[in-house]
């Protein structure tokens, strides 16, 4: 009796946090939220996992691009038939409306590497759109590496964080699904790798910068996947 | 400015999904709705009465799950708990009448503790016309001969589906995924798993692995838009030999191998390419265009 009536306060206790949390993430001083965090687990490390998320949002390059940038990334992604995908490969992270249970910093997170992803192919798409058949790969070259730098330094950081808040959940994981995301990560980390060395001896193979930005996304899904469903 | 709007959005919408259980997934969402539970080893049964183009989604921990197409407007589940310590909720919406939305979540009754095999095999008939929504993180999904939209998502179970109509998106980190005659958009990606495509009528397809292999056996539609790519994996493409594509096929460290007598043509982009990694050709008269990459693995297009 005392512990199913301890276990309902604590449920009190979480609702009141999750009713709380938007505004003290705003800025609202509400004490109760931080003595909360402090004393339940769970919504503790999903308010450090939140406020790690803000602060790497905050370090994103996050100028507003002109409504002709918009219009060219759907059209080229819309093109690509890559619209769909996204939408709902993001809604199943996003969608309010979802019946399945979620956990935040997974969502979170990726809707974090959504931005850079677009940001980062902000460029590209623009010059898939407008590419000047004249210009050669040597005339280009230092652009397409001071790009690829680009690319590795945005990507890079919030792949990071994610992979930083998978391994502190890593032990508290389901042995077996750990075993399938380990070997999956194995093959990325192998993959980006590779694509890496590669780069440094063809900067221009564009087939080898899409099998680089290709491996970074599965990454940031599988690390996303693994920070939601890891655990059960 | 708009990073912070953005990210806020996100919080108000976990501010509704966070929860200790699948219980309480918000009123919001279920308003009307029904909620039935089950917990306790052995097999349950439900009939639900549907539309004709329900929802069907089924989140589980571990175990097969089976989804077949059927002619009536009924969805029946039948599904097998192994453990006391694992839960089925059921939700239907709305709460009366034909569902349009049925789903069923598998979950740990005490969260917090790790149970290492929960296993809940389902049996579900749906009507043909529905769509399916799977998660089913260890086992195999079997599904057969849907109209609607089908998603499913699985972390090492073998995914296989035939004769789906709708817009097929299948998601795997390590487990197989095999492709039957299907005839919609198919999106297939796994990172370690092997890709198999059979006879498919699809226009759209598009098959992604890392360290897997990719076989695709049958025809293009034309104007059909195939996408097969392959990390370390070798890709083996079978048609026959009255097959019209446009190929596209590049690799950085692979080989090439192509029994098709095409004729040649340039790259379809600008993009570069290192010489004799590269092969540009058109097969017949070129009705639908076929995309094959691979980073180190061997591309095989061979004739039936």
């Amino acid at each position: 009796m005392e512990e199913e009536s301890q276990r309902q306060t604590g449920n009190r206790g979480c609702q009141e946090f999750s009713a709380s949390l938007a505004d003290y993430l705003e800025g609202e001083n509400n004490p109760e939220v931080r003595l909360h965090a402090e004393q339940c687990s769970s919504c503790g490390a999903l308010l450090d996992d939140l406020e790690l998320i803000r602060a790497t949002a905050r370090d994103l390059p996050l100028d507003s691009p002109s409504p002709r940038v918009w219009s060219n990334i759907r059209s080229a992604l819309a093109q690509d038939g890559l619209i769909r995908d996204r939408v709902n490969f993001w809604q199943r992270w996003l969608s309010p409306v979802s019946l399945a249970p979620r956990t935040a910093p997974a969502a979170a997170l990726a809707f974090a590497l959504m931005l850079a992803v677009i940001m980062v192919f902000k460029g590209d798409i623009l010059n898939h759109g407008t590419r000047n058949a004249a210009v050669t790969p040597t005339t280009s070259a230092s652009a397409h590496q001071a790009e690829l730098l680009g690319v590795q330094s945005k990507l890079v950081r919030t792949v990071q964080a994610m992979e930083e808040n998978y391994k502190a959940r890593e032990t508290t994981m389901d042995p077996s699904s750990k075993k399938v995301y380990k070997a999956g990560l194995t093959s990325l980390n192998n993959s980006i790798q590779e694509c890496l060395d590669s780069l440094q001896k063809q900067p221009h193979n564009t087939l080898v910068r899409d099998y680089l930005m290709q491996a970074y996304a599965q990454k940031a899904e599988v690390l996303a996947s693994a920070l939601e469903y890891g655990g059960r | 400015m708009i990073g912070e709007r953005k990210v806020n959005t996100v919080l108000r919408l976990k501010s509704f999904r966070i929860n200790n259980g699948a219980k309480a997934v918000g009123a919001l969402l279920l308003i009307p709705a029904g909620l039935l539970m089950a917990q306790g080893t052995g097999q349950s049964e439900k009939t639900f009465a549907t539309t004709a183009t329900p929802r069907v989604s089924i989140s589980n921990l571990a175990g097969k799950v089976m989804v077949k197409g059927w002619d009536r407007l009924q969805v029946h589940v039948a599904y097998t708990i192994v453990s006391s310590k694992i839960g089925v909720d059921t939700e239907q919406n709305p709460a009366q009448g034909p569902a349009d939305k049925l789903h069923f979540t598998s979950y740990l009754i005490n969260r917090s503790e790790v149970i290492p095999n929960p296993v809940v095999d389902y049996v579900v008939q749906v009507p043909a016309g529905a769509s399916l929504d799977i998660h089913d993180p260890q086992g195999t999904v079997t599904i057969q001969s849907i109209k609607g939209d089908t998603s499913v998502d699985s972390l090492g179970g073998t995914i296989s589906v035939a004769d789906a109509e709708g817009h097929l998106s299948i998601r795997s980190v390590g487990g197989n995924i095999e492709v039957i005659r299907s005839s919609g958009r198919v999106e297939a990606y796994s990172i370690n798993g092997n890709l198999h495509f059979v006879s498919p009528t699809s226009t759209r397809l598009r098959g992604t692995t890392t360290s897997g292999t990719i076989v695709y056996e049958g025809d293009f539609a034309p104007g059909g838009d195939y996408i097969l790519s392959d990390y370390s994996g070798n890709i083996t493409v079978v048609c026959p030999s009255s097959a019209s594509f446009e190929l596209d096929a590049k690799t950085v460290r692979g080989k090439l191998d192509n029994q098709f007598p095409l004729v040649p043509r340039g790259p379809s982009s600008q993009s570069f390419h290192p010489p004799g990694n590269s092969l540009f050709g058109t097969q017949g008269s070129g009705q639908a265009t076929l995309e094959v990459t691979s980073f180190s693995g061997t591309i095989h297009v061979r004739q039936q």
